[in-house]
C-alpha cells in the first residue's frame, strides 16, 4: 500500500486563480471600451431627465387620432413582415431545391458535373452572405436606394430570411430519409417531382413548422426596421422618442409587446396545431 | 363483392374510400392568401422604380460605389477601436446578464420538492415571488435589444454604455428563463439530500443545484453571446456606439467606399465570435 | 457530542405515489432509538426501511402518529427551527446524491455545510477550506487519494463510500444511513460497515443503518429492527435473533436472504457500476 498522500491543497487552484486574473486582465480593458459607468446613471442631471421622461409615460397617449396612427403603424409593421417574408419564401424554394445535394442526379452516384458542383457551392455561399449581414444593415442600404419608407424594410427582411431559410429547407431536406427520393430519380422523375412526392411529405411539416417561426421573427425584424427608417411601429417610436414625449413612447411600446405576445402565440399555436393535426 | 361488382359503376365509387377532408389546411391558406394579400396592396411599395429604364444603371452605380473598401491607416484604427466596442459590448452585456440571471432564475424556478419534503413552508410569498419574476423576465424580453437602447440613451447619453445595458436586459430576460428551465430540470437528490441535513438554502444552491446545471447554462450563454455580438454590430444606429454607429455616421454622409470596410469588419467579427463560441463549447464538452 | 435520540409512536406513513397502490408504506411503527445507540434495519425490498429513515430524519411527515427527534417534533418547529434540528442528524440516501462534476472533496466537506457561515461556504468553493478532514474521512474508506477527483469519475461503489465520508465529516449526533454497503463487494462491505460504526463510537454518534446483509447486520450491530411490508416484525437485541426468526421476516423473499450471506451484490435496486445517467452534457 504505497499510495502516495495527495497534497491538501485542490491541484486546480492554481489553474483556478490563473483564469481569474485572466478573466480580470481580459474584462477590464473591456469595461473600459464600453464606457461601464453605472454611477453616472445615477448622478442627479441624468436621474433628472429620466424622472423626467419616465414621468410623462403615464398615463400613456390615448388620443383618438395618435391611436388610429399607432394601429396604422402596427399594419405596416405585420404587412411589412409578411411580405418580406413571402418575397423570402419564393427566393428561397427555388434557391433550396438548386443547392440540396440529395434531390439531384449527381446523388444517385454518378460523378458530380463540375458545373453543377460550382453551381451548388455559389448558391451556397450566396446564402451566406444574405444571413451573414445583418437586416438592420440591409434595411440601411435599401434606404439609400429607395428612400424611407416600408419598402426597405421589406427588401431587408426578404434578402436575409432568403438566407435564412435557404439555409435551413436544405438542411431539413438532407436530414430526411433520402431513399425515396432517389427511388424516384433513378426512375427518371424530374428533380422537382422527385422533391415533391419523395422529400416533401416527409417533412412539409418541420418545413411549414419553422416558416412560422421566421414569420414571427420577422414581425419582431420589421419593428426594428423602423428605426432607420423603414415605416411601421418603430418609425412612430424613433419619432416620439426625439420628440421626448414619453406619453407616445409608452403606447407604442404597449403595442409593441402586445403585437410579439401575439405573434408569439400565434405562431405557437400553429406550430402545435401543425404538428399534431397529421 | 360480386354483387357489387354486378351493379353499375356508381355503387364502386361508393366503396372507393372517401377523399379527407383538410378543412384546417384550407382555412390556413386562404387566411394566409389574404393576409399576404393585404400586405402587398397596402403597402406603399415602390418596385416600380426597380422596372424603370436606367434603374439597373443606378444600381450598378450605387453598388460599384462600395468597391474597393477603404483601407486608409487612420480610418482602419477607427474601425478596430469601433470593433473592440463592440466586443466589449457583447462580452460586458452577456457577463451582466449572466450575473442578473442567475439570482433571478433562482426566484423563478420551481423548486423540485418531495412530496411533503419541506412541509407547508413552501408559502404564498414564494408562489409570488415566482410569478412576479417570471413576469419581469417576459417584460425584459420581449423589448428587443434596440429599443432598449434608444430608451437607455436618455437615461445614459450616447455611446456603448446604454447599448451594453441594453444587452443585458434583454439577455436578462431570455437567459432568466432559460437558466430557470435547466434548474428546474435538474436531478433533484442532490439538493434533497443538503437540505434534509439542514443545510442552508444558499449553500444548497452553490453545492447542489448550480454544479448540476452549470454545463448546460454555459452553453445558453455562449448562445446568447453569438446573438449579443450580431446585436452589437448594429446596436450603434441609434447611437450606442460600436461598428453600427460607425456606419451609419458614413452611411448618412454617403461614404459608401467607408461603409463597406464597416460591413466587412461586422462580417469578420461575428464569424470571429461564432468560432471562439464553437471551440469553448467542444472544450466544454469534453 | 451526546448522540440525538428517536421515537416513533404508532407511525403511519402513506406514499403519496400510486406505486405502492394505496398500501401504506409504514403502519403503526413503534420505536425508541436512544442516544448514542447502534442499529440495524433489515427487511426484506419494499418493507419500509428507507421510508422509516426518511420520517426519522424529518424528510418526510408521516400521515399518522408521531415521530420525536430529540424528544422535538420537528413538524411543529418553525422553518429555522426545523432546519437547525435537521443540522443534526444527517441523512444519507442509498443513490450518492453527488453532483458528477464536482470534485470529491467538495463532494464530502458538503456535509459541514449547515455549520459553515455562508461567506466560508462560497469561499470554499474557490479554494477548498478544510481539505484535510475531507482526506482523513475518506481515508477512512481507503479512499485518500481520490481527494481530487471527480465525481463522475468515480466507480459506484466509490461514489457510494464518497457519500459516506461526508456523513462522516458533518458535525451530526445522528447517522441514518439507507443501504450503505448496496454496491460493494463482501470484503470491502465488511471494512466499509466497519469504519462507519467505529466513527459512530468513537463520538457516540446514533447510528441508523438499514442494510440488505443479514449477516453483517447480526455481526457488527448490537440491536436489530426487522420490518416486513411496512410493519414491525421484531426489535430485539442482536443475540436474541434466531435464524428462525429471520426466515419468517424473510419468507417469500428467501432468494434475498440467502443472497445476502453469500454474495450481497445481487440486491434488487441496489446501485450498479455503471456511472448514474445524470444528463450534464451540455445540449
Amino acid at each position: 500500500m504505497a499510495i502516495a498522500i495527495p497534497s491538501m491543497r485542490d491541484p486546480a487552484w492554481s489553474a483556478r486563480v490563473g483564469w481569474l486574473i485572466l478573466a480580470v486582465v481580459i474584462f477590464y480593458p473591456l469595461l473600459v471600451a464600453s464606457e461601464f459607468k453605472p454611477w453616472s446613471l445615477f448622478d442627479e442631471r441624468s436621474l433628472r431627465t429620466t424622472g423626467d421622461f419616465l414621468a410623462t409615460f403615464i398615463p400613456p397617449a390615448h388620443d383618438a387620432d395618435f391611436l388610429k396612427l399607432v394601429l396604422k403603424a402596427a399594419w405596416v409593421t405585420i404587412a411589412t413582415a409578411t411580405v418580406g417574408m413571402a418575397l423570402a419564401w419564393v427566393a428561397a424554394v427555388p434557391l433550396t431545391l438548386l443547392a440540396t445535394a440529395t434531390i439531384s442526379q449527381s446523388a444517385l452516384g454518378r460523378p458530380m458535373k463540375r458545373w453543377s458542383a460550382l453551381l451548388r457551392l455559389v448558391i451556397r455561399w450566396l446564402l451566406i452572405f444574405l444571413r451573414s449581414v445583418p437586416e438592420l444593415v440591409w434595411a440601411l442600404l435599401f434606404v439609400r436606394v429607395v428612400g424611407l419608407g416600408p419598402t426597405a424594410g421589406v427588401l431587408a427582411i426578404a434578402l436575409t430570411y432568403t438566407g435564412m431559410l435557404g439555409k435551413v429547407y436544405s438542411e431539413v431536406i438532407e436530414s430526411s430519409n433520402a431513399d425515396s427520393t432517389q427511388a424516384l430519380l433513378r426512375n427518371g422523375s424530374s428533380r422537382v417531382n422527385a422533391f415533391l412526392y419523395g422529400s416533401l411529405p416527409q417533412c412539409a411539416t418541420e418545413l411549414t413548422s419553422y416558416t412560422v417561426f421566421r414569420w414571427e421573427c420577422a414581425i419582431r425584424s420589421s419593428v426594428i426596421m423602423g428605426f432607420v427608417g423603414g415605416g411601421g411601429l418603430g418609425q412612430e417610436m424613433d419619432n416620439s422618442m426625439k420628440a421626448f414625449a414619453g406619453d407616445q413612447v409608452a403606447t407604442i411600446l404597449l403595442m409593441f409587446v402586445f403585437l410579439v405576445a401575439l405573434a408569439d402565440r400565434l405562431s405557437h399555436y400553429l406550430r402545435h396545431w401543425l404538428e399534431y393535426s397529421k | 363483392m360480386n354483387t357489387l361488382a354486378d351493379k353499375s359503376g356508381q355503387v364502386e365509387i361508393a366503396v372507393m374510400p372517401p377523399r379527407p377532408r383538410r378543412t384546417g389546411v384550407r382555412w390556413l391558406l386562404l387566411v394566409l392568401a389574404l393576409l399576404v394579400s393585404a400586405s402587398f396592396v397596402t403597402l406603399d411599395l415602390r418596385f416600380g422604380e426597380f422596372l424603370e429604364p436606367g434603374a439597373i444603371s443606378k444600381i450598378q452605380e450605387f453598388v460599384s460605389g462600395f468597391f474597393p473598401p477603404l483601407t486608409e491607416k487612420d480610418f482602419l484604427q477607427r474601425l478596430a477601436q469601433a470593433s473592440l466596442e463592440t466586443v466589449a459590448m457583447s462580452l460586458v452585456g452577456t457577463a451582466l446578464a449572466v450575473i442578473l440571471s442567475i439570482g433571478l432564475a433562482a426566484a423563478a424556478a420551481k423548486t423540485n420538492h418531495q412530496a411533503g419534503y419541506q412541509a407547508g413552508h413552501q408559502s404564498g410569498a414564494r408562489r409570488l415571488l415566482r410569478s412576479t419574476t417570471r413576469f419581469i423576465l417576459i417584460a425584459m424580453r420581449s423589448v428587443p435589444e434596440l429599443v432598449w437602447a434608444s430608451l437607455l440613451i436618455i437615461a445614459a447619453g450616447l455611446g456603448p454604455f446604454p447599448g451594453t445595458l441594453a444587452l443585458a436586459l434583454h439577455t436578462t430576460g431570455v437567459l432568466g428563463r432559460l437558466f430557470a428551465d435547466s434548474l428546474e430540470n435538474i436531478p433533484p437528490a442532490p439538493a434533497q439530500a443538503l437540505r434534509a441535513n439542514g443545510t442552508p438554502a444558499l449553500a444548497v444552491f452553490a453545492y447542489a443545484t448550480l454544479p448540476l446545471a452549470l454545463p448546460q447554462m454555459l452553453s445558453y450563454t455562449l448562445y446568447r453571446w453569438e446573438n449579443n455580438i450580431r446585436a452589437a454590430t448594429v446596436l450603434g444606429v441609434v447611437g450606442a456606439g460600436g461598428l453600427g454607429q460607425l456606419l451609419y455616421y458614413h452611411l448618412s454622409l454617403f461614404h459608401m467606399q467607408e461603409a463597406s470596410s464597416v460591413i466587412i469588419a461586422m462580417l469578420l467579427l461575428v464569424a470571429l465570435v461564432d468560432a471562439v463560441s464553437f471551440t469553448v463549447r467542444r472544450q466544454l464538452n469534453q | 457530542m451526546s448522540g440525538l435520540s428517536f421515537t416513533c409512536n404508532e407511525v403511519g406513513v402513506r406514499h403519496v405515489g400510486a406505486q405502492s397502490g394505496g398500501q401504506p408504506a409504514l403502519r403503526d411503527v413503534s420505536i425508541v432509538v436512544e442516544a448514542g445507540e447502534q442499529v440495524a434495519l433489515i427487511g426484506p425490498s419494499g418493507a419500509g426501511k428507507t421510508t422509516l429513515l426518511s420520517a426519522l430524519s424529518a424528510a418526510l411527515r408521516p400521515s399518522s402518529g408521531s415521530v420525536d427527534i430529540g424528544s422535538k417534533d420537528p413538524w411543529q418547529l418553525s422553518g429555522r427551527k426545523l432546519r437547525s434540528l435537521r443540522s443534526q442528524l444527517f441523512l444519507a440516501p442509498q443513490v450518492p446524491p453527488l453532483p458528477p462534476r464536482q470534485r470529491v472533496a467538495t463532494a464530502v466537506l458538503a456535509g459541514r455545510l449547515p455549520g459553515w457561515s455562508l461567506m466560508k461556504s462560497f469561499r470554499s468553493l474557490l479554494f477548498t477550506a478544510d481539505a484535510p478532514v475531507a482526506y482523513q474521512a475518506l481515508q477512512a474508506f481507503s479512499l485518500g487519494e481520490k481527494l481530487w477527483y471527480r465525481v463522475d469519475r468515480l466507480s459506484g461503489g466509490e461514489r457510494q463510500r464518497v457519500s459516506l465520508a461526508r456523513s462522516m465529516v458533518s458535525d451530526a449526533d445522528a447517522l441514518l444511513i439507507d443501504e450503505p454497503l448496496s454496491a460493494l463487494d463482501p470484503a470491502l462491505a465488511e471494512q466499509t460497515l466497519r469504519a462507519l460504526i467505529n466513527h459512530a463510537q468513537q463520538h457516540s454518534k446514533t447510528l441508523i443503518c438499514s442494510l440488505h446483509q443479514v449477516e453483517l447486520a447480526l455481526d457488527h450491530f448490537p440491536r436489530v429492527i426487522g420490518l416486513r411490508e411496512g410493519e414491525l416484525i421484531f426489535d430485539l437485541l442482536s443475540n436474541e435473533i434466531t435464524p428462525d426468526a429471520i426466515r419468517e421476516l424473510y419468507f417469500g423473499y428467501e432468494d434475498e436472504a440467502n443472497a445476502t450471506s453469500v454474495a450481497p451484490f445481487v440486491s434488487s435496486h441496489g446501485n450498479s457500476d455503471e456511472p448514474p445517467k445524470h444528463s450534464t452534457r451540455c445540449i
